[in-house]
């Protein structure tokens, strides 16, 4: 055949630093109740962009999703928080130290999520498995975990076999109480069939030795520039304090 | 049904944590060998029938069906939600680390305590397995949809406005989730006896 | 020495006997083909002589030790490598590398071991470059290919193979053929592909009714082997 394989060094950062530092960020901008440190939050979050590559359509899409949320607090944390009003709608008033709340909110929520895309977006499930392995997440979550991603296209598959199959046979997608039957009967055995492959996989798991422990293969590299980030990660969440104790 | 990032306060969001791992230490300590492997296929298959669109008039629906995980997978149903969060925000970015926790707690524990609740009835038949079987979907979303809003309300009274007006807008789910729930589980237990 | 011996194997589901009163030998680089109908007890056998079905009757005995309980078969599963008929239900994790590397792991090897022995493996069937790939986006005769070299990581004595060509494309089917006849190993196959069983094993056995009959000599289809197989062709 053909001759060895060889050993191919994962390029690029460390998913546990990647993972540590999103984590430490993430959390630090969440709790945050000043501005300044809101906004040096949606700084980190546009520096983390330059550690996923490109993809900007579907960070514009996401992004636009993520503010929809965002758009229903502003519309109504101003009514819920008393203070100056700027409009009043009968005896409710839209109040300005709400409104400000509800924009402090957002910027939060898109800092925290441009974080999360720049650091841990760009990680596949199973180099996130890799980490939280790494990290001491027990094995059995992680076997869960992989076992989850490594069947849910085949499920995916399996519900549109079973829609195909059922259309075939005259099955008209709707809202009547026939067509939600239906899909009671195809999800019902959407399910069976999952139970039915995961006996099968476990037998499988056995004869390969599989005793109920869930074994990682590691092999990750923690290199100079994953310190380097960690660095970064802990200097920003020390600005972040410094600036919420400056602010209160 | 997830609250998103930079809304809950520092202790709402700490003791979701807390709680989540406590769910998930509970739901996998007696989970082993083929139960496990049960639990992360199952997983996959109910993340899957979770991004379907179903009709409903001219608009469409996902179904969210914990309280099924719970009847199917009983404390194991808590681990396997998390797992499901924790795909989707690494797949689709809906929720995120933060808020990870408290997501977990809130779909995740209303479904293993339906889940469990309902085990008596869903082995019996006739009207005491429909009444078991439509109450474990609809109250585990109740519940979802009840500690949600006190995961907002706790949050801080600014939040009560948009706490109300969402449990009240996705009250309706109730009886949605309600009848595929007792229709899947119809299916399920004419088809494997011995589940239930 | 006598790797894998059946004697008077009956197995059956409620009512329905599959295998009645079955004896078989297979020994240390013995290259068995076994054909039958589909629902004839291939899978059914093969599952037993690994314990995944309990038998109603008779002796398996792995490396001349009798196994009965599942934990029996704990010490068989390391000698003999199952290859599953579907490759989905043997490569459960995400990547190829991983997957190959369970067994390994599993039987005690470090971290650097089983990579170095997966690594190994991928290479004997021709997969190199594959390490990282996802495996539910692999076609399917790399997921067999895969399965195989997750196999083979277990460094078994024997290989028992289950409809190894099922679903597979012609040029898959010789892949898999080719290294399947460069192994230094114990073979039993079950297939109902005869050419495919004859490039790849040279003692036949049909499964009918239950009963293992060995083929007196290579089946009739074995005059008929050539590189269109079953595809319709003329004869110049």
């Amino acid at each position: 055949m053909s001759g060895q394989c060889a050993q191919e060094a994962q390029p690029g950062l460390d998913p546990r630093s990647r993972l540590l530092c999103a984590l430490g960020l993430c959390v630090a901008v969440a709790v945050c109740r000043s501005w300044p440190a809101a906004l040096a939050g949606l700084g980190f979050g546009a520096a983390c962009l330059a550690l996923n590559s490109g993809r900007w359509g579907a960070l514009a899409r996401r992004l636009a999703l993520v503010n929809v949320f965002f758009l229903g607090l502003i519309a109504t944390v101003p009514l819920a928080v008393p203070g100056d009003p700027l409009l009043r709608l009968g005896s409710l008033a839209f109040t300005r130290e709400g409104l400000m709340l509800a924009l402090h909110m957002t910027a939060k929520g898109n800092a925290i999520f441009l974080i999360f895309w720049g650091l841990v977006q760009p990680l596949s499930p199973p180099r996130l498995g890799s980490a939280l392995s790494a990290l001491g997440v027990p094995d059995k979550l992680c076997l869960i975990l992989s076992l989850t991603f490594r069947y849910l296209d085949l499920m995916r598959h399996e519900w549109d076999r079973l829609v195909t199959a059922a259309r075939l046979r005259g099955f008209t997608p709707g809202t009547s109480r026939r067509a939600w039957g239906t899909y009671g009967l195809l999800l019902a055995l959407l399910f069976m069939r999952a139970m039915d492959k995961s006996a099968a996989i476990h037998q499988a798991m056995i004869c390969r030795g599989f005793d109920g422990r869930f074994r990682s293969l590691g092999g990750l590299r923690w290199r100079a520039v994953d310190t380097a980030l960690g660095v970064a990660a802990c200097a920003g969440i020390v600005l972040v304090a410094v600036l919420e104790r400056g602010s209160a | 049904m997830h609250i998103s990032e930079g809304v809950l306060s520092a202790p709402v969001l700490a003791g979701g944590a807390v709680l989540a791992v406590a769910g998930i230490a509970v739901g996998l300590r007696k989970l082993e060998g083929e139960a496990l492997v049960r639990t992360g296929v199952l997983s996959a298959a109910f993340f899957a029938a979770s991004l379907v669109h179903l009709p409903i008039g001219p608009s469409s629906i996902h179904l969210v069906l914990s309280g099924l995980m719970g009847a199917m997978l009983g404390f194991a149903a808590f681990p396997a939600i998390f797992v499901g969060l924790l795909l989707q925000a690494l797949l689709f970015q809906f929720g995120g680390l933060t808020v990870l926790g408290v997501n977990a707690v809130v779909m995740g524990l209303p479904a293993v305590i339906c889940g469990l609740a309902a085990r008596p009835l869903l082995s019996r038949s006739g009207p005491a397995f429909a009444v078991g079987a439509f109450a474990c979907g609809a109250l585990s979303i109740l519940g979802s949809l009840t500690l949600l809003y006190l995961a907002l309300v706790l949050s801080g009274d600014a939040l009560s406005v948009f706490a109300g007006l969402f449990f009240w807008a996705h009250l309706a789910l109730m009886g949605i989730e309600g009848a595929i729930t007792l229709v899947i589980l119809g299916f399920l237990k004419r088809m494997r006896p011995e589940l239930f | 020495m006598t790797l894998v011996e059946l004697e008077g194997l009956t197995c059956g589901y409620q009512d329905r006997v599959v295998l009645a009163d079955l004896n078989l030998r297979l020994d240390e680089g013995q290259r068995l083909g076994l054909a039958g109908h589909t629902g004839s007890g291939k899978t059914t056998l093969l599952k037993a002589i690994m314990g995944l079905v309990t038998p109603t009757g008779g002796v398996v005995r792995i490396l001349g030790s009798e196994c009965r309980q599942n934990g029996d078969f704990t010490q068989a599963r390391r000698v003999l490598g199952y290859l599953f008929q579907n490759s989905d239900d043997q490569l459960f994790c995400p990547t190829v590398l991983e997957d190959v590397a369970f067994g390994p792991l599993n039987l005690g090897a470090s971290q650097a071991e089983a990579r170095a022995v997966a690594l190994e493996c991928l290479s004997m069937v021709g997969l190199c470059g594959f390490e990282e790939r996802l495996t539910h986006r692999l076609s399917g005769g790399e997921k067999r290919l895969t399965s195989l070299a997750g196999v083979l990581a277990m460094r078994p004595k024997a290989l028992l193979l289950d409809e190894p060509t099922t679903g597979l494309d012609p040029e898959s089917k010789a892949r898999v053929a080719e290294v399947l006849r460069g192994l230094d190993l114990a073979l039993l196959v079950v297939s109902h592909e005869w050419d495919f069983l004859t490039q790849v094993t040279n003692r036949y056995f049909t499964l009918s009714h239950g009963h293992l009959h060995e083929a007196a000599e290579a089946p009739h289809l074995h005059h008929h082997v050539h590189s269109l197989g079953d595809l319709p062709h003329s004869h110049d």
